[in-house]
C-alpha cells in the first residue's frame, strides 16, 4: 500500500542573486514498511525534498508546485489519478466536476444516508477532487502562501512522520536535558502525565541501547553515537508510521556508523515502519534500503528497487556515483570520480542537468529534459539513452 | 547542582579580583591627576582644622604611597569614604541618599531594556525581511548612534515642555499632591524611557543577530519537526539560546547604560549619582568623585555578576 | 635569521626597469584589490549610504571656508539680534565723550529722568532729559529731550556720584595740574550745576553713602574722601523747615593716620540705624574699622548728623599668621551691599582680595577672620583679582585670566565659587566698567575694552552679549537706573556712546532677541537655520563643526585602534602568561565605566580637543584587542605562518609581516565603529561642560544651548547639531556593519 506519494515537487530558494531551484520536479512514492534511500551529492536537493514533506523549509524556501499525498486510501488515489488524467490541468472542468459530485453526494446522502458503499465512493471521489490528502494543499493559506505552522501539519508531525536528524550536529537543543526534549514531544501530542512520558522516554532509551538514567543529561554530555541513538529514541517517541532519516550516519566514526545502521535495521525489522534515508553515502543505502532514488541537481536521475539500481544501473550519473565509492562487498576496483562540479542551481543547465559532466552527452541532452525511461518494472531512468546505455553501464559497475 | 555552586564560587572570586584591580586603577588615576587633593583641602575654607586633620589622617596624604594605598583599599571596601570637600558632610551620607535614585533609573531602564529587547529582537529576527524588521533595525541603528543627552533634550522639549505629560526636572515635588512613590515614579518616567530606548537599541540589534544565528541551528528544525507551535519554537527554543550571547555582552551594555544614566541625570536635573559626580568634578571634590566612581563601577560589576549567574542558569554547558 | 633576510633582499635587489614594472604591478594589484573589495562592498546598500554620508561631511569640512554662508567667527549684527527699546541722539562730534551717567532716581515717588554725558578733556557736560511715553500705536518708547550744556573744569577725572535730596553729586579731580578736587552738585529741581571747592586731593572716596533709608528719607550726606593719610567727611545739610533755603556743604578732616598710608577706598557700612554703622579704612598696616554715630530727629525722621566715633577693631593682612599682599585700589574692600540695608544685615563680612588670588573675609562687627579661600575656577589655571564688588547675594569678583576678562560671583558665606549657585564667566577682554547691578531683574550689565556689552545673571552666567547699535560702544556701558511712566517703574536703562558719536539709551529687557529663528533679518542677512544666542549662524557653525568632529573622531579612533591592535596581536601571539595577563587587563578595561572615567580625566586635565582624543584612545582599546587576539590566534595556526617560522623569521617579523596583514581588515572594521563612538563621546563630554571652549564642535553648540537656557525654546538650534552627530556617527557605524559583512562571512546572510 502506498504510504507517501510525492508528485512533481518543486522547491525553490530565494537568494540575493535569484532563485535556487533546489528541487525542480521530483516524484516518488513509498509503501508502508518500505525503506527508500535518497542518494546524491551534497546540494543536489535530497534534503530539501525530504524536509518539504513536513514543511520544514527555511523561510526563504518556497514550495512552488507539486503535491504530497500522505496515507491516501488507494481508492482515492486511483480516483485522483483518473481525474487528473481526465481533467488534465483545467481548473474550470475540475470545478464543474466538483460541484457535480457534491450535488450527487447530497442527493445520495439524503436518499440512502449512512455509510452505504455508494456514499463512501462519492466521498472518496470528492476527496480525490479536492486533493484532501495533499499535505501541501492542506497548509495553504487563502492567499496561496504556505502556513508551515498550521494545525493540520503540526498534528501529523512526529505522530505520523518523525525524523532522525544528524544527532551529532546540534539536533538537540543544548540548553535542555535530552529526556526533557523527548518528554516535550510526547506531552505535546498525547494527553499524558509527565511522569508517564518520562517513563516512556526511559523505555525508549533502553530500546536504543542507552542507560535510562541518562535522560537527565544534557546533549553536551553525550558522545556523538549516543546523541544519534537518542535522536532515534526521540523519533520513535510517538510511534510514527514514517521516519525520515537525514544523513543518520554522517559525522560519526566508522564503527559507530555501523552500530547506528544496525540499529536502524533492527527498527525496520521490529517496528515495520516506512523509512526514507537521505544520504550521500551509497554504502549506507545499499545496506538498508529496499528502494533507491538517485538525485542530481534537484531532479531524480534514476529510481528503482535497490537491487535494480545497483545491478542494472541505467543512468551515467548513478554509474559515476557508484564508481566513486568503495564497494560494500569489498570487490577490488578503481575508484573513479565524476569530472567537473555540480551545476549552479540558480541557472541550471538546459536539458538534462547532468549533460555538462556526462561522457555520453549528445546534442539532444543539451536541449531536452529527459522523460523517464522504464528499464524494468519499477525501475525508471531519466536519461534519453537509458535503453542504449544500461548494458554498457552494467558492465562498468 | 554541584556544578552550579562551583560556578558561582568561581565567578564570585573573579568578580572580587576584578573589583580589587579596578579599585587599584581608581587609586592610580586619582594619584596621577595634576591637582592634588591635599592642595585643594588646604584651600577649602569651611573645613575646620580638626576636620582637615581628620581627613589628612583618614586618607593619610602625608603617609607613604604604599600605606595610603592599603588604607584606601580598606576604606573603600568598608564603604568609609571620608568627608566631602565641598559639603563638609560624610560622603557616604551624601551617596546613600543618591544611590537608590540612580539604581532606580539605571536598574529599571536596564532590566526593562533587556526584557523588551530580547523579546523584540527575537521577534524581528523571526520575521526578518519584513516591514517590522526593516523599521526596527533602522530605528535601533539611529537610536544607537544618537547622543544620549540630545535625545533626552528632545524628549524634554516634546513630552515635558510642550505636551506637559511629565515634569520637567527633579525627583520629587511635594506640591504635586501625589503620593510620594507615585510622584517619584512620575518624575523618573521620562529619563527612564529615554535611557530605556537608548539601551534597547543595542539589545535589539544584538538579539536580532544572535537570533539569526540560532534560526539556522538544527535544533530549531527539530523543534519545528516535533510539531511545536510557532511561539514555542520561537521563544522556548530560539530565544532561549539566542539570549546566551546577549547575556555575555551584559557588561558592555551596563557600561553603556550607566554612562547614559550619568548624562541623562544631568539633562533631567535628576539628583542621582551622575549629577553628583559631575558637580564633584567641577568642584574637584575628590572624596565624592572617588566614591561615586567606585560605587558606579561596583554597580556595573554586580550587574555583571548577576548576568553571569543568569548565564550559568541558562546555559548548562558552563556549569562544569 | 638575519642572514636569511639578507639573502632574500639580495636576490630581490631590482634595477630601475624592474622597479618600475614592479610598481606598476603593485599599483594594478592594489587597484584590482580595491575594485574587488568595492564590488563586494557595493552589495551592502547601507554601507554605500554610510560612505556617501561620510564623504558628504568630508566635503563640507574641506570646503566650509567657501561654502558656509558666513565666516567661522561671524556674529549676526546688533541690528538683527538686538531689538532694543532705545532712543539715540547725535552728540557734538568734535568732542571725545568719555562717560554717560544716569541722573535717574531710583525713588519711585520722586521720578527723575536725566542723562548726563561728559567729556572731561574738553570740559563739557550735557544733560538730556529722558522721558518715557506711549506712542501713537500704543508701543512704549523713550525720548531724549533738549539738552542743557554746562562747562566743567577741563582735565577732570570722574570719581563717583550720589543722589541726595534733589541733588546729584559727583566728585571731580583735576589732579593733573595739582589743584584740588571739586565737588559738583547738580540740583535737579532747579537744573543748575554748582561747584564746591575741596581742600585736599582725594585719592580715594567712599561709597558715598547718603544715610538714606526708606524710613529716614531726608538724611544727611556723608561722603568720605581720603588722601594718603587723611579721611575727610563731607556733610551736606538739607534745608530745614526752620531754616528754609539753606543747604550747606562742609568738609571735616575726621581722621588722620600720620604713620600709616591709606591704600584703598574707605568703606561706609550701613548696619542698621540703631547701631553698627561703620567706616572701614584700608591702610598698609591693615584694615581699621570705626563706628559711626548717627544723630536723628525722630519726629521729622531725618538724620541730623553723622560723625566718626571710635576705633572698633583693626586687623593686619595675614592668613593663618602668614602675611598676604592685598589687592589695593578703589575697590579693595567690599561687602556688605551698600544700597540695601535690609539685605545687608545678614551679610556681616568685609572681603579683601589678595594678589595671589585668595579672598579673606572679616566679620564686620568683631573684625575676626571668618573665612578665607582660593576660589577654584574649573578650566582656568591662573587668574588675577582686580576688584571686588558687592551685590545682595554674592561678592562679585572681577579679574583677568590672560587676555581675557573674568567675572565671578562668590558665595559670601564661604568664599567659594560653586556654592549657593555661584558661577563664573570669562569675557572677551578686561572690564572697563563697574559691573552694575540692576535691581528688580537680578542682572548685571557691564562692558569690556573690546566694546562688547554683557548682560549677566546674578550668578554671573553671561546670558547676552551685544554691541551698541551702529557699531560698538566707545564709552563703558553705564546703568542709568529706572525710567518711570505714570509713576510706576517700567524699565531698566543703560546708556552708551557709540563710535559714531551718538548717545544711546536702551532698555535691558528684551534687548537680545537671539537666538533667532530661521529667516531674513533687518540687516538683509538670511540665516537658513537661525542663530544661537550670540548670533552665530547655526548652519555655518554646523559646517565648521564638521572639521573638529572628523578630526576628533578619526584620530581618537586611530590611536585607540593602534593600541588595541598591538595588544591583541601580542596577546594572540603569546597565548601563555603574557596573553592571559593582557586579556585579564582587557576584561578589566571593558568593565570600567569608560564615559564616567573620561569625565574625570577631562575635568582634571583641562578641556581641549587633544586631551579628549588622548583620553578616548586610552580608555577604549579593549574591545578591539579582544577581537584582534582571537583573529591572531586562528591566523597563528595557519600554514603560512608555520612556514615562515620554519624558515627562521623572528617573532617581530612574524607578528608584523605575516600575521599583521591578516588582522588589518579587522582593525579597519573596528576603527569605523570607534570613530562613530568617538564622535558621540566628544559630544557628550562637550555637552557636560568638558569640551574645548575654543573649538567649534557640535557638542559645544549644544552645551552652549543648554547653559544659555534655550534648550526648550530654540528647536532650530537644538536639532541641527544633534542630527549632524547622529548622521555622522550612524554613517561610520553603517560603514562598519557593511565592512563586517565583507570581513566576517559568517554573518553574511544567505
Amino acid at each position: 500500500m502506498v504510504l507517501l506519494e510525492v508528485d512533481d515537487l518543486k522547491v525553490h530558494f530565494e537568494i540575493q542573486d535569484g532563485w535556487v531551484k533546489a528541487v525542480d520536479g521530483v516524484s516518488f512514492s513509498i509503501d508502508s514498511g518500505e525503506t527508500m534511500g535518497l542518494v546524491g551529492e551534497s546540494g543536489c536537493g535530497k534534503t530539501t525534498a525530504a524536509y518539504a514533506i513536513t514543511q520544514l523549509l527555511p523561510p526563504n524556501g518556497r514550495i512552488i508546485g507539486g503535491r504530497i499525498f500522505f496515507k491516501e486510501p488507494p481508492r482515492v488515489a486511483a480516483y485522483r489519478k483518473e481525474y487528473d488524467e481526465k481533467l488534465k490541468e483545467s481548473p474550470k472542468a475540475r470545478q464543474r466536476e466538483l460541484s457535480r459530485v457534491k450535488r450527487k453526494l447530497d442527493r445520495v446522502d439524503q436518499a440512502i444516508g449512512g455509510s452505504a458503499p455508494e456514499v463512501e465512493e462519492l466521498k472518496d471521489r470528492l476527496a480525490a477532487l479536492n486533493y484532501s490528502f495533499d499535505l501541501i494543499g492542506l497548509s495553504k493559506r487563502k492567499d496561496g502562501s504556505l502556513d508551515d505552522y498550521n494545525e493540520e501539519i503540526r498534528k501529523i508531525r512526529w505522530t505520523q512522520i518523525s525524523m532522525i536528524f544528524q544527532g551529532a550536529m546540534n539536533a538537540f537543543n543544548p540548553v535542555f536535558k535530552v529526556g526533557d526534549q523527548i518528554v516535550e514531544a510526547i506531552t505535546l501530542h498525547e494527553d499524558v502525565e509527565e511522569s508517564v512520558a518520562r517513563e516512556r522516554a526511559r523505555e525508549l532509551f533502553e530500546f536504543v541501547g542507552i542507560a535510562p538514567d541518562r535522560i537527565d543529561n544534557y546533549p553536551h554530555e553525550f558522545s556523538g553515537g549516543m546523541k544519534q541513538r537518542a535522536m532515534i529514541a526521540l523519533a520513535l517517541a510517538l510511534n510514527p508510521s514514517f521516519i525520515i532519516a537525514d544523513e543518520p550516519t554522517t559525522a560519526l566514526d566508522v564503527i559507530t556508523q555501523d552500530r547506528i545502521l544496525a540499529e536502524i535495521k533492527r527498527l525496520q525489522e521490529q517496528l515495520k515502519m516506512a523509512m526514507m534515508i537521505i544520504t550521500h553515502d551509497v554504502s549506507v543505502v545499499a545496506e538498508v534500503s529496499d528502494k533507491i532514488g538517485v538525485m542530481y541537481a534537484g531532479l531524480i536521475m534514476e529510481i528503482g528497487q535497490a537491487s535494480q539500481v545497483f545491478k542494472n544501473t541505467a543512468h551515467p550519473y548513478t554509474a559515476g556515483l557508484l564508481g566513486s565509492f568503495p564497494s560494500i562487498k569489498g570487490e577490488k576496483r578503481r575508484l573513479v570520480s565524476i569530472p567537473g562540479f555540480p551545476p549552479d542551481l540558480v541557472s541550471p543547465p538546459t536539458g538534462c542537468p547532468f549533460h555538462p559532466r556526462c561522457q555520453y552527452a549528445q546534442k539532444r541532452c543539451r536541449e531536452e529534459r529527459p522523460e523517464g525511461v522504464t528499464i524494468e518494472p519499477g525501475h525508471v531512468s531519466y536519461c534519453h539513452f537509458a535503453n542504449k546505455l544500461w548494458e554498457k553501464l552494467r558492465r562498468t559497475a | 547542582m554541584a556544578g552550579m555552586s562551583r560556578y558561582v564560587a568561581v565567578r564570585s572570586i573573579q568578580t572580587f579580583i576584578t573589583l580589587l584591580i579596578i579599585l587599584t586603577l581608581i587609586f592610580i588615576m586619582f594619584e596621577a591627576l595634576p591637582a592634588k587633593p591635599q592642595d585643594l583641602l588646604a584651600t577649602t575654607p569651611n573645613m575646620q582644622p580638626s576636620q582637615i586633620e581628620y581627613m589628612v589622617s583618614l586618607f593619610g596624604y602625608d603617609r607613604p604611597l604604599s600605606e595610603r594605598y592599603l588604607s584606601y583599599m580598606v576604606n573603600m571596601l568598608t564603604f568609609d569614604f571620608g568627608i566631602s570637600f565641598s559639603q563638609a558632610e560624610p560622603v557616604s551620607e551624601i551617596l546613600s541618599e543618591r544611590i537608590p535614585r540612580t539604581m532606580l533609573l539605571f536598574g529599571g531602564a536596564t532590566v526593562l531594556a533587556y526584557l523588551v529587547g530580547i523579546y523584540l529582537g527575537a521577534l524581528i529576527a523571526w520575521r526578518r525581511g519584513g516591514v517590522l524588521d526593516g523599521s526596527s533595525v533602522v530605528i535601533s541603528l539611529v537610536f544607537y548612534n544618537m547622543p544620549s543627552f540630545w535625545i533626552g533634550l528632545i524628549f524634554l522639549v516634546v513630552f515635558a515642555s510642550e505636551l506637559e505629560w511629565f515634569p520637567l526636572t527633579g525627583w520629587y515635588d511635594p506640591t504635586d499632591n501625589l503620593p510620594y512613590v507615585i510622584d517619584i515614579l512620575w518624575h523618573v518616567c521620562l529619563p527612564m524611557i529615554v535611557l530605556l530606548l537608548l539601551s534597547l537599541a543595542g539589545t535589539v540589534l544584538l538579539m536580532r543577530t544572535a537570533m539569526l544565528d540560532v534560526i539556522g541551528e538544527n535544533y530549531m528544525v527539530t523543534a519545528k519537526a516535533i510539531g511545536l507551535p510557532e511561539s514555542k519554537v520561537l521563544f522556548k527554543h530560539g530565544a532561549r539560546n539566542a539570549m546566551l550571547p546577549v547575556v555575555t555582552s551584559f557588561i558592555i551594555a551596563f557600561v553603556f547604560s550607566i554612562g547614559g544614566a550619568v548624562v541623562l541625570e544631568n539633562v533631567f536635573s535628576f539628583p542621582g549619582m551622575g549629577a553628583l559626580y559631575i558637580d564633584a568634578l567641577f568642584q574637584l571634590d575628590f572624596p565624592v568623585a572617588q566614591a561615586t566612581l567606585y560605587i558606579i563601577t561596583l554597580m556595573v560589576l554586580l550587574g555583571n555578576f548577576a548576568a553571569d549567574l543568569i548565564y550559568g542558569y541558562l546555559d548548562p554547558r558552563v556549569r562544569i | 635569521m638575519k642572514t636569511n633576510d639578507a639573502v632574500e633582499d639580495k636576490a630581490k635587489r631590482p634595477d630601475a626597469k624592474e622597479l618600475q614594472e614592479a610598481s606598476i604591478k603593485t599599483f594594478q594589484r592594489l587597484a584590482s584589490g580595491f575594485f574587488v573589495t568595492w564590488k563586494i562592498y557595493r552589495r551592502s546598500f547601507t554601507g554605500v549610504v554610510g560612505l556617501g554620508i561620510v564623504f558628504g561631511f568630508f566635503l563640507i569640512a574641506v570646503t566650509a571656508q567657501w561654502t558656509a554662508p558666513y565666516d567661522a567667527d561671524f556674529k549676526a549684527p546688533a541690528i538683527d539680534t538686538f531689538i532694543a527699546d532705545y532712543a539715540s541722539r547725535d552728540l557734538p562730534t568734535d568732542v571725545n565723550w568719555s562717560k554717560v551717567i544716569g541722573l535717574t532716581s531710583s525713588i519711585k515717588e520722586r521720578p527723575l529722568e536725566r542723562v548726563m554725558v561728559y567729556s572731561f578733556e574738553e570740559g563739557q557736560t550735557i544733560v538730556y532729559p529722558v522721558t518715557r511715553g506711549i506712542g501713537e500705536l500704543g508701543e512704549i518708547g523713550i525720548e531724549i529731550g533738549s539738552p542743557t550744556t554746562y562747562v566743567l573744569p577741563s582735565g577732570a577725572e570722574y570719581l563717583d556720584y550720589a543722589h541726595f535730596y534733589r541733588s546729584f553729586f559727583f566728585a571731580l579731580c583735576p589732579c593733573e595740574d595739582g589743584s584740588n578736587a571739586t565737588l559738583m552738585e547738580y540740583n535737579y529741581d532747579f537744573a543748575y550745576l554748582r561747584e564746591h571747592e575741596v581742600p585736599f586731593v582725594p585719592l580715594y572716596h567712599s561709597n558715598l553713602w547718603n544715610g538714606f533709608s526708606p524710613l529716614y528719607q531726608e538724611g544727611r550726606l556723608a561722603l568720605a574722601f581720603a588722601d594718603e593719610h587723611n579721611v575727610w567727611m563731607i556733610n551736606k545739610r538739607p534745608p530745614e523747615i526752620t531754616e528754609p533755603g539753606i543747604d550747606s556743604v562742609t568738609f571735616t578732616n575726621s581722621l588722620t593716620f600720620p604713620n600709616a598710608t591709606i591704600v584703598g577706598n574707605p568703606l561706609v557700612v550701613d548696619g542698621d540705624f540703631t547701631n553698627g554703622s561703620m567706616l572701614l579704612v584700608p591702610t598698609d598696616e591693615g584694615i581699621k574699622a570705626y563706628s559711626l554715630v548717627l544723630t536723628r530727629a525722630s519726629l521729622t525722621l531725618r538724620v541730623l548728623d553723622i560723625s566718626i566715633d571710635k576705633l572698633e577693631w583693626e586687623t593686619n593682612y595675614t592668613i593663618d599668621d602668614e602675611p598676604f599682599e592685598p589687592v589695593t585700589g578703589n575697590n579693595m574692600l567690599k561687602f556688605p551691599y551698600p544700597y540695601s540695608p535690609t539685605t545687608a544685615l545678614g551679610k556681616e563680612v568685609v572681603a579683601v582680595g589678595s594678589t595671589d588670588g585668595r579672598l579673606v573675609a572679616f566679620d564686620r562687627v568683631s573684625g575676626n577672620q571668618t573665612w578665607w579661600s582660593k576660589p577654584i575656577l574649573p578650566g582656568i589655571r591662573e587668574f588675577d583679582i582686580l576688584d571686588l564688588y558687592s551685590s545682595p547675594d554674592y561678592i562679585v569678583m572681577v579679574g583677568t585670566t590672560g587676555e581675557k576678562g573674568l567675572i565671578a560671583s562668590i558665595d559670601p558665606d564661604t568664599g567659594r565659587i560653586g556654592g549657593n549657585n555661584s558661577y563664573f564667566s570669562t569675557v572677551d577682554s578686561y572690564l572697563n566698567s563697574e559691573p552694575q547691578y540692576v535691581r528688580g531683574q537680578y542682572r548685571y550689565v557691564f562692558s569690556t575694552d573690546m566694546g562688547t556689552i554683557y548682560l549677566a545673571t546674578n550668578e554671573m552666567k553671561v546670558n547676552a552679549t551685544f554691541s551698541a547699535p551702529g557699531g560698538g560702544a566707545v564709552t563703558p556701558a553705564s546703568f542709568l537706573g529706572n525710567i518711570y511712566i505714570e509713576g510706576s517703574r517700567t524699565g531698566n536703562y543703560f546708556g552708551v556712546i557709540n563710535a559714531e558719536g551718538a548717545l544711546f539709551v536702551e532698555t535691558l529687557t528684551g534687548v537680545n532677541i537671539a537666538p533667532l529663528p530661521p529667516g531674513t533679518y533687518p540687516s538683509g542677512n538670511y540665516y537658513p537655520l537661525g542663530t544661537d544666542y550670540e548670533g552665530h549662524d547655526i548652519l555655518t557653525q554646523v559646517m565648521f563643526g564638521t572639521r573638529a568632529e572628523l578630526l576628533v573622531g578619526v584620530s581618537a579612533a586611530f590611536f585607540s585602534v593602534v593600541i588595541g591592535t598591538i595588544v591583541g596581536l601580542v596577546a594572540g601571539f603569546y597565548p601563555g602568561l603574557v596573553g592571559e595577563l593582557l586579556m585579564r587587563a582587557t576584561d578589566v578595561m571593558l568593565s570600567l565605566p569608560y564615559l564616567v572615567i573620561m569625565l574625570l580625566f577631562a575635568a582634571a586635565f583641562g578641556p581641549s580637543l587633544f586631551n579628549i582624543i588622548i583620553i578616548f584612545a586610552i580608555l577604549s582599546w579593549a574591545g578591539i584587542a579582544r577581537v584582534i587576539r582571537s583573529v591572531t590566534l586562528t591566523t597563528r595556526k595557519r600554514a603560512f605562518v608555520d612556514a615562515a617560522r620554519v624558515s627562521g623569521a623572528s617573532d617581530t617579523r612574524l607578528i608584523f609581516r605575516h600575521i599583521g596583514p591578516n588582522v588589518i581588515p579587522y582593525t579597519f572594521l573596528y576603527m569605523t565603529f570607534m570613530i562613530s563612538g568617538a564622535i558621540v563621546t566628544e559630544a557628550i563630554l562637550a555637552f557636560l561642560g568638558f569640551g574645548d571652549p575654543n573649538a567649534i564642535t557640535w557638542g559645544m553648540m549644544l552645551q552652549f544651548l543648554q547653559i544659555s537656557g534655550h534648550s526648550l525654546d530654540a528647536p532650530w538650534w537644538l536639532l541641527p547639531p544633534g542630527i549632524a552627530i547622529t548622521l555622522l556617527s550612524l554613517a561610520f557605524y553603517l560603514i562598519g556593519r557593511a565592512f563586517d559583512e565583507v570581513v566576517n562571512p559568517r554573518l553574511r546572510r544567505r
